[in-house]
């Protein structure tokens, strides 16, 4: 067996979106890139509701739709399902500019999607190595100069290391770029179930014109039983995603089972019959780092940085995390070609991978929405009471039971007064206007 | 130095493949392939032997160009040489055919480079037949030992192995005179977590090709189709069992379940003969 | 006031987790265990043991009224249950490479 070092020019950590995508670039400007996955392949381990957003895949791949993506349903309806104990009201956009070319998003399925990508990578001349583990840092005179992985004889040498180790930020904290664990409330773990359904099924339960149309809604109230947290919905070609996400922090206060909170949304009156008859084709949890800006780990140190998951690269409120966790990873694989090109690694070099991403939408958007966690924390009314007092209200509006208008009115408004005070109501929505206005 | 072969085959990983619930047949589509997992325990004896002794490993396989991929993992088990036997000539092959077109080219090897010792899993997981491997050794006419659990000892320079088999009453030690024919239990071997320069030599490792001309010329009336015996009249899927009572332990509780369960098996008959 | 009471736990269906964990692919470590229980004793003295209803697997369950077991080959990674047992009793790290739940569409 040889003793030779295995060097690279540049070390990723993690296949995943951030991680390919900056070893794309990386290799794209011929540079010797390794890509170290701990997953069987690429796609393994990656997991999400969920919807990716076509302006950040374009971005890296301007040729995307000649590649023939493994993308499922495009996003013509998108919005809100407010649901009450037994009722829905529903909230949500279609045709207009959603559906307009080129459609913004795309349900996708990770496992099969974060394998093409990687293999898009792999085409750049990235090298994958799969089924390692990586465990530390080798450090040369303070600065980071390759990893330690689980294998034997298993040191990999690079001058510069971009970690996308995904939420779980161990190695990010080992490196010292932050000083704490995630906190239970600045996190959220989502449960989901991927349901196979029938496109016909499909189309007909949710009022699809066809398989070329394709759902993303986020569903609101009854669905986190009063707990900060939202549920999805989201179409697939030939099945259903849903799934409830909810605060850490919750679920240590109510030690519900996060299985049987996901059972509950699935047996709600108005969900159970999208999803009569559907085969559970995988179940699957994972965790969403939701503490935004104020989690943010420092980004850079001499030899490495740090993107997507990993740096809490997402927005809680939209969300959004994979586009950022792209868009990351390419700043980090340009600025790699940087250090390269003036053979510098040191922290002052890699500063430029910062400088580049505040002036993208992802730190701006990030700093602009740093208050929503503790906000959404802080105003549980937003998961329960809102959301049942919309279906009552609703309902009272669309029945007459042969009363007047006028006492009607004030059946609603009471509704929600009894619920919370006025003032409350006006203070809710100040508070969350400016945890979206970001001031 | 030792040289030393094994012959493997890429299978659908039976333990992903779903049934049709309104069919009942095997959904096939979407199953990942893998390296047929006897094949594996196989390689890592061999790569341990190789540790013990120096020398090199040969991996042999037929199959699809896909089949590259069970041939890397060799390579990240610690073998050095893969030749995939590839051709559309080769397709539609049985066991018969299949052991012919394995046994010419492993003589081929053979006879530039000479072989010690041959591993065959003891089956495939996909047609569970395990004949594969006594077809080669008979056409060779190499000693063969099936459900090999244990290699005691190589000796090269008297020219012979000692081989623990299992058989259904008890083990049995056996010496064979080299070149001789392993079919491998599980046990033979521990699979090993590769070292990193191994996983990255097969994540690069370009195998060789050989087709129905080259480098072996075969007759072919004797592969594929034409050269396969075995015909395939009729298949289906055996009727589905009327499903049997369930007790939910969510339900009813553990101790209760295993009690109604436990029960039952003894007010049966059958099972309670053989508490006896 | 009790914490469990934050919610009504009637509402709650009884799911069986593990009729829901034959949807997952494994490849289980049979050598190494990737999670561990730091010191048994701590979880005999915890007395709301949260860790039996946090995981979204159900790894964790008790044995014998006052400790708890791991399930290991159930786990799917998350990391929930080292953010959250309320000892930090639990020792935690990513499965071998390769090894691990290996999710077919996630």
């Amino acid at each position: 067996m040889s003793n030779e070092k295995i060097q690279f020019d540049v070390v990723v950590v993690g296949a995943g979106l951030a991680g390919s995508t900056a070893a794309a670039i990386a290799a794209r400007h011929g540079l010797d890139v390794a890509i170290i996955e701990r997953g069987r392949s690429p796609g393994g381990k990656n997991f999400f509701g969920g919807a990716l957003y076509t302006h950040s895949l374009e971005e890296i791949y301007p040729d995307l739709w000649d590649r023939k993506p493994p993308l499922e349903r495009p996003v013509t309806e998108t919005g809100f399902w407010f649901l009450s104990k037994d009722g829905m009201v529903k909230a949500t956009v279609q045709g207009g500019r959603i559906n307009n070319e080129p459609i913004d998003a795309y349900v996708a399925l990770r496992a099969k999607f974060d394998s093409w990508w990687a293999e898009q990578a792999e085409e750049e001349g990235a090298f994958i190595i799969p089924k390692t583990l990586v465990t530390d840092f080798i450090y040369e005179e303070g600065q980071v100069v390759g990893v330690t992985t689980d294998r034997p004889q298993g040191d990999i040498y690079a001058p510069v290391i971009i970690i996308c180790e995904g939420v779980n930020n161990i190695l990010t904290q080992k490196l010292g770029l932050i000083d704490h664990d995630i906190q239970p409330t600045k996190a959220a773990l989502a449960v989901k179930q991927l349901i196979s359904l029938s496109p016909k099924t499909i189309n007909a339960r949710l009022g699809l014109p066809s398989r070329k149309h394709g759902m993303a809604i986020s569903v609101v109230g009854d669905v986190s039983m009063g707990m900060p947290g939202l549920g999805f919905l989201y179409t697939a070609d030939k099945a259903v995603s849903l799934g409830v996400g909810v605060t850490l922090h919750a679920l240590q206060e109510t030690q519900i089972k996060p299985y049987e909170l996901l059972q509950r949304y699935l047996e709600h009156p108005a969900i159970a019959p999208i999803i009569e008859g559907g085969q559970l084709m995988e179940y699957g949890a994972h965790l969403i780092p939701e503490g935004g800006w104020k989690e943010m780990p420092k980004l850079f140190t001499g030899g490495a940085m740090v993107a997507g998951d990993a740096a809490s690269m997402v927005n809680a409120l939209h969300w959004e995390g994979t586009n950022m966790a792209i868009v990351a990873g390419k700043q980090a694989g340009l600025t790699a070609i940087e250090a390269h090109q003036k053979g510098d690694f040191s922290a002052q070099t890699l500063s430029s991978y910062q400088d580049g991403l505040q002036e993208r939408f992802v730190m701006k958007d990030l700093r602009q929405y740093r208050r929503m966690s503790k906000f959404l924390a802080n105003h549980p009314e937003f998961m329960e009471i809102y959301p049942t007092f919309l279906n009552d209200a609703m309902g009272n509006f669309f029945t007459s039971f042969g009363k007047p208008k006028r006492q009607l009115y004030k059946e609603i408004w009471r509704s929600l007064t009894s619920r919370r005070s006025l003032l409350k109501v006006i203070g809710d929505m100040v508070s969350f206007g400016r945890a979206v206005i970001g001031i | 130095m030792i040289h030393l072969l094994v012959s493997i085959k890429q299978v659908p990983d039976t333990t992903n493949i779903r049934i049709d619930p309104e069919t009942g047949s095997l959904i096939r589509k979407g199953v990942p392939a893998i390296l047929n997992p006897y094949d594996a325990h196989a390689v890592a004896a061999a790569a341990e032997w190789k540790r013990k002794l120096g020398g090199k490993i040969t991996i042999i396989t037929m199959g699809p160009p896909s089949a590259t991929l069970a041939l890397q993992e060799c390579i990240e088990l610690g073998a050095d040489r893969g030749i995939l036997l590839s051709d559309r000539k080769f397709a539609g092959s049985d066991t018969w055919a299949t052991s012919y077109v394995l046994a010419e080219a492993i003589r081929k090897i053979h006879e530039e480079d000479p072989i010690d010792l041959l591993f065959f899993g003891k089956q495939a997981i996909d047609g569970d037949t395990a004949q594969v491997g006594p077809g080669v050794a008979t056409r060779l006419e190499f000693p063969l030992i099936t459900y090999a659990t244990n290699i005691r000892e190589i000796n090269q320079d008297e020219g012979f192995v000692l081989i623990e088999r299992k058989t259904e009453l008890r083990t049995e030690i056996i010496r064979a005179t080299l070149p001789a024919l392993l079919t491998c239990e599980k046990e033979i071997a521990e699979i090993p977590y590769a070292a990193l320069p191994d996983l990255i030599k097969s994540l690069r490792y370009e195998t060789e090709t050989w087709t129905a001309e080259d480098p072996v010329i075969y007759d072919e009336t004797k592969i594929g189709l034409k050269g396969s015996p075995t015909k395939v009249s009729k298949t289906g899927t055996p009727k589905q069992h009327e499903p049997g009572e369930t007790f939910k332990v969510a339900e009813i509780g553990l101790k209760e379940s295993v009690d109604t369960v436990f029960e039952k098996m003894i007010s049966n008959s059958s099972v309670a003969s053989l508490w006896e | 006031m009790d914490k469990k009471n934050k919610v009504n736990r009637e509402d709650l269906p009884e799911v069986y987790i593990d009729d829901i964990l034959m949807s997952l692919k494994y490849y289980t470590d049979e050598h190494e265990f990737h999670l561990e229980i730091i010191d048994p004793k701590v979880c005999q003295q915890c007395v709301d043991k949260p860790c039996i209803d946090f995981c979204p697997v159900g790894c964790y369950r008790a044995q014998d009224g006052d400790t708890v077991q791991i399930a290991v080959q159930s786990c799917i990674e998350c990391g929930t249950c080292r953010i959250l047992c309320p000892y930090f009793n639990i020792s935690w790290k990513y499965p071998r490479g390769g090894f691990g739940v290996n999710y077919k569409f996630g």
